[in-house]
This record gives C-alpha cells, sequence and structure tokens, in this order.
C-alpha cells in the first residue's frame, strides 16, 4: 500500500483549510429529532474526529456542513461566515466529501471521475483537468490506475481515489463518513495515511470515524455524539484516558 | 402425403412467395422500418422525458406522466392507432394532407413512450442513491447530477429491455393497416395479407412473416450481445491478470477506455 507524505511539499500549495462552525443545529425527519442541537467548533488546518454510537447523528451532521440536508434551525459558518444563504452548489465546490461507501461513478474510468467536476464545474479545459487529475491521484499513490473502471479496483483503492476527487476541486474543508467502515482491515491503513497525510498538510477535517486510533493520533479535537447532541469533546487524550460522563465511559468500553 | 402437400401449397408456395416478393421488398420493407425506426426514436425521447417526470419531486410533473403511462400503456394498441389515426384524420388532413403515416407513427410512438418510459424510470431508480449523493457533494446541481451520473448508469443496465421494446414496436408497426393504406403506403403484413386474400394461399404472407423475423431475430442476438456485454463489461475492459499484483491493468491494457472519457 503506498502512501502519499513525500508528495507533501509539492502538495501543500493546494491545501487551504479554513474554519467550521455549527450553531445550535436541529434537524427531524418527521417525528425523529436526530440532531437536538450541535455546537461544532473546527478552527481552521485542524482536524476533529466525531465519534458515537450509531443513529447518534454523526452522518447527519457532516451532510449538515455541505447543505446536503438543511438544518430546520441553527447556522453553519466557514471561515467564520454563515453559509446557510450561500448557493449550495457552490459551497459544496469549497467543501469536499467522503462517503462509507466511496460512491465511485462506476460508468466511468478513475480519471474521469476525477475530471467531471473540473471540467463540468470548474470550467478547466480537458488537458488541464487531466493534468490536475494525474497530480491528485499520483498523491493519493493511484496515478497508474487512471484508465481503468472501479470496479477493478479494490475498496481501499477506490477509497484513495474517491478522496483524489474530492481533493481535485481544491476544497478548503474535507469531510470523511466514515470512510474506513466498508474496508477490508487490511486496507484500512492505506487510507488512514492518506488522510493522515492531508491533515498534516493544512487542510481542515472533520471526520466521522470509528477509528479510535486514528482519533487519538491524528485529531486534535475529539467529539462524542449521542442521540443528537455533542455530549463530550476536548483533546484526544483527555477525551479517551478520562471520559467525563457515563455515556462516553460505556461507548469507549465496548469499541476499544 | 396429401394433407402434407396441401399444407406445403398453402403455405410455402414458392411460386405465390416469388409474385409477392418484390412489393415486399421494394415497399413493405422500407415501410415497415420506417415506421417501426421513426416511433422509436421519437418513443425513446418521450420516454426519457416521461421517465424524468416520473421520478420528479414536484407533483405537477409526477402526475401527468403517471396518467400519460397509465392510458398508453393500458389501452389496446389497436385502440389507441384507431383513436389517434380516425379520430384526429381532420386535423392531419389539413397539416399533410392523406397521409396516414404521421397519425400512425404518432400513435407508434405514444405507446411505444410508455413502456420505454417505465423501462427507463425502472434504470434510474434502480442507481444507488449515492450516485446522485456524490455527484452533489461535489457541486453538482440536481439536474446535472441526475444527467451526468445516473441517467447514464440507469439507462445502461436497461438497454436489454429497451431492445425488446424496440422489437415489439416492429411488430406493433402492421397495426396501421388499421387506417387504411394507399398501394404505395402498404407494410410488410399489409403487402403479405393482401397476396394472401387475392391468391387465397398463405405463402405471401409467410414471407412478409420471414422478413419480420429478419428484423428481430437479429436484435434478439443485439439484446443478448449487449446483456452479456453489461454483465461482464466491468471486467473485460480492466480484467484481473495474473501477472499483475495490483489486480487490474495498465493503460495500455483498456484500449476501449479513453473513448469513455467525459466529455
Amino acid at each position: 500500500m503506498t502512501t502519499t507524505s513525500q508528495s507533501g511539499t509539492e502538495a501543500s500549495a493546494a491545501v487551504g483549510g479554513v474554519a467550521v462552525s455549527t450553531r445550535d443545529v436541529h434537524l427531524a425527519f418527521g417525528s425523529n429529532q436526530v440532531l437536538r442541537g450541535v455546537d461544532l467548533d473546527v478552527p481552521a488546518a485542524t482536524t476533529a474526529c466525531v465519534i458515537g454510537p450509531s443513529g447518534s447523528g454523526k452522518s447527519t451532521l457532516l451532510r449538515i456542513v455541505n447543505r446536503l440536508l438543511e438544518p430546520d434551525r441553527g447556522d453553519v459558518l466557514l471561515d467564520g461566515r454563515s453559509v446557510l444563504n450561500d448557493n449550495p452548489d457552490a459551497l459544496r465546490q469549497r467543501v469536499g466529501m467522503v462517503f462509507q461507501h466511496f460512491n465511485l461513478f462506476p460508468h466511468k474510468t478513475v480519471r474521469a471521475n476525477v475530471t467531471l467536476g473540473l471540467t463540468r464545474l470548474r470550467g478547466l479545459s480537458k488537458d488541464d483537468a487531466a493534468e490536475r487529475a494525474e497530480h491528485h491521484l499520483e498523491r493519493v499513490g493511484l496515478a497508474h490506475k487512471a484508465d481503468v473502471r472501479p470496479g477493478n479496483l479494490s475498496g481501499g483503492q477506490q477509497q484513495r481515489v474517491a478522496i483524489a476527487r474530492a481533493l481535485a476541486m481544491e476544497p478548503e474543508v474535507m469531510l470523511f463518513d466514515e470512510a474506513t467502515s466498508a474496508l477490508d482491515p487490511e486496507l484500512v491503513k492505506g487510507v488512514l495515511a492518506t488522510m493522515a497525510d492531508l491533515a498534516s498538510e493544512g487542510m481542515t477535517m472533520l471526520v466521522v470515524t470509528h477509528e479510535m486510533g486514528f482519533a487519538r493520533s491524528v485529531a486534535q479535537q475529539v467529539l462524542f455524539m449521542d442521540h443528537g447532541r455533542v455530549v463530550e469533546s476536548g483533546e484526544p487524550d483527555r477525551v479517551f484516558e478520562t471520559p467525563g460522563t457515563d455515556r462516553l465511559r460505556r461507548f469507549l468500553s465496548q469499541v476499544l | 402425403m396429401d394433407i402434407l402437400t396441401t399444407l406445403r401449397e398453402t403455405f410455402f408456395d414458392l411460386d405465390a412467395m416469388r409474385a409477392a416478393l418484390p412489393d415486399l421488398l421494394r415497399v413493405g420493407l422500407p415501410n415497415t422500418l420506417l415506421l417501426a425506426l421513426t416511433s422509436a426514436v421519437i418513443g425513446t425521447v418521450l420516454g426519457m422525458l416521461l421517465a424524468v417526470c416520473g421520478l420528479s419531486h414536484r407533483r405537477w410533473l409526477r402526475w401527468p406522466a403517471r396518467v400519460f403511462t397509465d392510458i398508453f400503456r393500458g389501452l389496446p394498441a389497436a385502440v389507441t392507432i384507431l383513436l389517434i389515426g380516425v379520430g384526429l384524420s381532420p386535423v392531419g388532413l389539413q397539416v399533410w394532407g392523406p397521409n396516414p403515416y404521421p397519425l400512425g407513427i404518432l400513435a407508434l410512438s405514444l405507446i411505444a413512450s410508455a413502456y420505454i418510459g417505465e423501462i427507463f424510470r425502472s434504470g434510474i431508480q434502480s442507481v444507488d442513491d449515492g450516485q446522485l449523493e456524490a455527484a452533489r457533494a461535489l457541486g453538482f446541481s440536481r439536474p446535472s447530477g441526475m444527467g451526468l451520473v445516473v441517467i447514464p448508469q440507469g439507462v445502461r443496465r436497461v438497454l436489454p429491455a429497451l431492445v425488446n421494446q424496440f422489437i415489439a414496436l416492429v411488430k406493433e408497426s402492421s397495426l396501421v393497416y388499421f387506417l387504411g393504406l394507399l398501394a404505395s403506403q402498404r407494410d410488410l403484413f399489409r403487402i403479405g395479407q393482401d397476396a394472401a386474400a387475392n391468391s387465397g394461399n398463405q405463402s405471401a404472407l409467410v414471407l412478409a412473416g420471414l422478413f419480420y423475423l429478419l428484423i428481430t431475430v437479429p436484435l434478439t442476438h443485439v439484446v443478448n450481445a449487449v446483456d452479456r456485454r453489461l454483465r461482464d463489461g466491468r471486467r473485460a475492459d480492466g480484467a484481473a491478470r495474473p501477472d499483475d499484483p495490483d489486480g487490474g491493468v495498465r493503460p495500455s491494457d483498456a484500449p476501449l477506455a479513453p473513448a469513455q472519457e467525459a466529455r
């Protein structure tokens, strides 16, 4: 599994993370209150990991940040400015997202997956887009797979292509929704290494994960969510060593 | 033995076939192909429109599409062709003169579009929601995401069903004879039937049937080929090779891939 630490100097020019915040975000699906007032502050160029049991609202929170879901109440701020009145399509070009099941476009080659947004949304020429795709695929160690369909890649390779696809849009924030949960154990490391590299290059990252080791070693901040609220948050060492609530203690005893 | 001879003369009289052949070839075949092809094209375009409207979040788009589909899928083809071909003929007479083809094609297109719309709809619906979500997360609007990512995948999945619909259309085109055809407007069926009626011998109709098979049987093979290609197409352009530890292909091994590049 290739890692990409050697490309850091060249790529860092493209990484310019900005701060992300949410204020008192509420969302209900019918009578189901999924988010009940979530406050979140991820300073620029830092990584925050969101942990918690399934159904706690972690993935929903990510989708509020890039407005794939609109909050019933509350605010979302990028770089200190509310984005709820922005054009959502324009906002999503500033916020990259990586999904649990990769969601690569199976009918397009790896390269075309990366270039689609560049040519159609960023207005790059086909050649410029291909060049930028090459660069970002190189970063995740998969430039040699550019002409292959995603279906022929391993899960780990697909997820790294998905990361390259998001990064090629040069986002200011990256959202990861359980990016390694669908991977075979031996493929998890490569994806986490790619994510850790990105964090060290100064991307602002909001990471929903079950990988406690990653949360501990990469994140500056860990948030524990349960029943639509942030129950506890803080520096990883503090959260993992001295959990302040029973709920977090119980959760940690189950996952660690 | 006697019965066999009678049967042979009734259905496979070579002289009767030979007599009907020029008309079938010069008039019937082009007319049948014209009817089937134009209504296939119009039906596919209308069908896609119906599918997209039927999947819309807007009720005022979804509703008319559903009603349209229910009507033209639910009516017997003969009823639709007669209602449109005869019912609208006063209008047609003023626009393009006494030619039943435009209205016949319209009726066939409407029937085909109802079926094709349902085929497209099921294909588009079968595409995982994550595909549209990923497209939107990149910054595409919902319509662009549908057009660039979801619909192309959905259509690929239903190509075999689509070709089946084209086969049905070739056969249904014979029903335009209801509308009354001039000698030069007759399709394969009508020519075969006329010859059979005039001679009291079914051989010309058998020959017309053979012409239909000549069109439809290759199409069924197209279905199978398309189906096969879609089934293992994803392997075919990047099959795992024993000498490649990564289980994929190098660019030089995938001649098809560049052609699939996004425009």
